[in-house]
């Protein structure tokens, strides 16, 4: 009777991980518009816009070289934004989101496209249903990569939040530490994390047990450890405690597969 | 009948006490193994200069710890699969590694992260041949479309040779995601011929995603106002 109620256990969870994936998938193929047929691609370009601009490309994408004000697009290719001072909006069905600078806030969406931002000055929220996510800086970051391609944060000021099947890359240059530092979820690869030398945090990552053999997870860490534990919760999770400079900000690793990397930048605080 | 000594009772009563309590502790150890299987089967390793095994406490330097999973069916768990060699490929594709990493992209095996990881080791060195051949192994019989993508965009910087680009030219017509076909469309727009032109009017007419279709109809006028 244990053992069912186990393997029950275990078969929710797996139903749990497998299932929303699933479903956002196909709920965003079909809401999205598509050219007629006889429509012939065609990107939008535009070298300056003042004001608010909300368009719709049913049959290309967008080349944008300033957007003087606030945006919300959606476009059937792919779109590339030199510079937008107020907060974007965009949705793109196929090919890749480019964004070189962006004042406001981003909420950006590339259905099957890799999505590059090089600078946000606010918060910036991605979901990439397949492909690549880079972000060379900005506030604090929030990805959703679907399917899952690799996601690499490689300037975070404040804090940030990824669940990717893929590699997670995340570098947090922070004078201030919120209490809620990062959420790094991949079920497949490898989490690297560089945290400024002196900063103090708790880190928890957590391991699904499952019904394959021993797996073995790496943890390689550039800081001291102040405290180190090891405990599980039910028999669903491993979870492992680790504290750095006496602990403060939380850090919380979910991985399944690959292995974790704690280094140190040069910065501190 | 002869009464027992007090001091013979008190030692019988000892006795079933002492026998009571090694068998509560045998059974509470016995349900907490139960209630969790892989309690029992957890490890740690520590690598120098960590102190060792159990004695985590005392991490005074930074080290590597190596965390041994343990499977939740006692059976499999006996099977030690060391994993872990799948993520020991760090650092630059050196002379040494190369044949390696390309044995392992012409491989079927392999997790998601590390041929992930291995694209991004070899994109540099996408002239060479032999990892070209790997990439465009890659694009073609990987199941995963990520990998296929990520394959197909790192062969982008060597697409003018005829070999890549017939391997994009077949991406764009038989990949079954859309991403990738539009990835590839994207690449071959760049190196337009007379070749490919003539594949992309099949395509034209073979695509079922709008967006891919459009944009190939709209390459292939730029391309005929290009050679009129």
């Amino acid at each position: 009777m244990l053992r069912i109620r186990k393997r029950a256990r275990i078969l929710l969870v797996a139903a749990f991980l497998t299932g929303p994936s699933s479903v956002l998938f196909s709920s965003s193929i079909g809401g999205q518009p598509v050219g007629s047929k006889d429509s012939v691609s065609k990107d939008i370009t535009i070298k300056s816009y003042k004001g608010f601009m909300k368009e719709e490309n049913r049959s290309g994408g967008f080349l944008i070289e300033d957007i003087f004000g606030p945006a919300d697009l959606k476009a059937a290719g792919p779109v590339k934004i030199k510079r937008i001072e107020g907060d974007l909006k965009l949705t793109t069905r196929i090919g890749d989101i480019e964004i070189g600078e962006a004042k406001g806030q981003v909420a950006a969406t590339a259905e099957s496209g890799n999505i590059n931002i090089n600078k946000a000055h606010k918060h910036v929220s991605l979901s990439a249903e397949m492909g690549e996510v880079i972000v060379q800086s900005a506030k604090s970051v929030d990805v959703k990569n679907i399917l899952g391609g690799d996601v690499k944060l490689l300037g975070i000021e404040e804090y940030s939040t990824v669940a990717t099947r893929g590699n997670i890359l995340c570098v947090i240059n922070t004078n201030t530490p919120p209490t809620n530092l990062c959420t790094l979820s991949s079920k497949e690869g490898d989490v690297t994390l560089y945290l400024p030398k002196r900063i103090g945090a708790d880190i928890e990552i957590w391991v699904p047990l499952s019904k394959e053999p021993q797996r073995e997870i790496h943890f390689e860490s550039d800081f001291p450890f102040t405290k180190f534990d090891q405990r599980y919760q039910a028999d669903l999770f491993l979870i492992l405690s680790a504290q750095i400079n006496g602990g403060g900000s939380k850090i919380h690793i979910d991985i399944e597969r690959g292995n974790i990397y704690l280094r140190s930048t040069q910065a501190s605080h | 009948m002869i009464p027992k000594p007090i001091f013979v009772q008190w030692f019988f009563v000892l006795i079933i006490m002492a026998i009571g309590g090694i068998g509560g502790f045998l059974y509470s150890k016995y349900s907490a193994a139960s209630k969790n299987p892989g309690a029992a089967l957890a490890s740690l390793e520590t690598s120098s200069p960590f102190s060792g095994e159990n004695d985590l406490a005392s991490f005074s330097e930074t080290g590597k710890i190596i965390v041994r999973i343990p499977s939740t069916d006692r059976a499999a768990s006996q099977v030690n699969i060391a994993r872990s060699a799948d993520f020991k490929i760090q650092g630059e594709a050196t002379s040494i590694i190369k044949p390696l990493l390309i044995q392992s992209m012409l491989s079927d095996s392999g997790s998601y992260a590390f041929k992930s990881k291995t694209i991004d080791i070899v994109g540099p060195y996408a002239d060479d041949p032999k990892i070209q051949d790997a990439l465009i192994h890659l694009a073609k019989n990987e199941k995963d479309p990520i990998i296929r993508m990520k394959a197909v965009t790192v062969l982008d910087k060597v697409a003018s040779l005829e070999s890549v680009r017939d391997a994009l030219l077949d991406r764009l017509m038989n990949d079954e995601n859309k991403g990738v076909r539009f990835k590839a469309l994207e690449i071959i727009e760049k190196n337009m011929d007379s070749k490919a032109f003539l594949i992309m009017e099949k395509v034209k007419e073979k695509e079922i995603d709008d967006s891919i279709r459009n944009r190939t109809q709209a390459i292939l006028e730029n391309y005929r106002k290009k050679i009129a």
